[in-house]
């Protein structure tokens, strides 16, 4: 299973305002906070685990059918690393981050090889919903699962190529 | 009306629905237009601080219906389905209906802490995405206090 989302930077700038008296404080854990504190670039590092987070919720909430707003339970870890890991609950998921001046876009994914298989899928596809899971049906009349993320002028919605 | 307002003009603004008109900054290409943005959202929260905080001053007892009426005053700023939030209900959810940012949700958490003078730990947070829920906990909250 697959999750992903993107932070569009420049809206991000306008809706919220991390440094808002105890904002960081309700998402990140004290690792996390001193990963943000001691950054070059603060902001993007506040959104890079953002996403991170979000692209593992998106699993998760997937995989267990719950749904809870808790940021702060999914921890980040190996940010420095080209695949990173988000965990939850005992149960690690791994995640790719690209950064840009831009935008900010994380995939995750529970098998790390499957990281590697994701395709980008065209924006005019139509989706659908089975038990919270969306997908789609393909040229060859296969349903595949997918995972969309849209936050300002960026939309991205991929697949697993099998 | 002057071109930039301040605070202190909104205080004195009774009618809600003049808010967007009141705190709509007219300057042109003064400023950034997302710094413009940010203020403009600043203000809208400090006057509904403002007006919340009177009349919280003053309630001791809050019915849920009083309570819901301050949620949605906190919950609009952030609103990016505003037809949703017209026919808002108790059963209203927060993200699939009024299509909030979930970045924005931590936000309106740290409105109702603040509002309601209540802290809202991470087990109850993680369950307040709807209304109902909401309020739930903010009223479970203030009869502790």
């Amino acid at each position: 299973m697959i999750g992903n989302d993107i932070v569009d930077l420049v809206l991000a700038r306008t809706e919220s305002n991390w440094q808002r008296k105890g904002f960081l404080d309700k998402i990140f854990t004290k690792n996390e906070q001193e990963t943000i504190i001691n950054s070059n670039n603060q902001q993007n590092m506040v959104w890079n685990l953002w996403s991170r987070k979000e692209a593992a919720y998106k699993i998760y909430n997937r995989e267990t059918g719950f749904r809870k707003f808790n940021p702060m339970s999914f921890e980040c870890i190996d940010l420095d690393k080209k695949i990173g890991k988000v965990i939850v609950e005992n149960i690690t998921y791994n995640t790719k981050t690209e950064i840009t001046s831009e935008l900010v876009y994380t995939i995750a994914a529970i098998n790390s090889e499957d990281l590697d298989k994701i395709i980008i899928l065209e924006n005019n596809i139509i989706i659908e919903k089975q038990d919270g899971i969306p997908f789609y049906v393909n040229n060859k009349n296969q349903i595949v699962p997918i995972s969309k993320t849209h936050h300002g002028r960026f939309e991205r919605i991929i697949s697993i190529n099998s | 009306m002057p071109k930039r307002n301040s605070p202190k003009d909104i205080k004195e603004i009774d009618d809600l629905n003049r808010l967007n008109e009141i705190v709509n900054d007219k300057r042109n290409a003064k400023r950034a237009v997302d710094k413009k943005t940010r203020r403009d959202r600043h203000y809208e929260k400090q006057f509904i601080k403002n007006t919340l905080k009177t009349h919280l001053d003053t309630k001791i007892n809050m019915t849920n219906i009083e309570i819901i009426e301050k949620l949605k005053l906190i919950v609009k700023p952030y609103v990016k389905d505003q037809e949703a939030f017209e026919k808002l209900s108790e059963t209203t959810d927060f993200i699939t209906d009024l299509k909030i940012n979930s970045a924005n949700l931590v936000d309106i958490i740290l409105d109702i802490e603040e509002i309601f003078s209540i802290e809202i730990d991470n087990q109850s947070m993680e369950k307040m995405l709807t209304v109902k829920a909401t309020l739930e906990i903010i009223s479970s909250k203030l009869s502790e206090k």
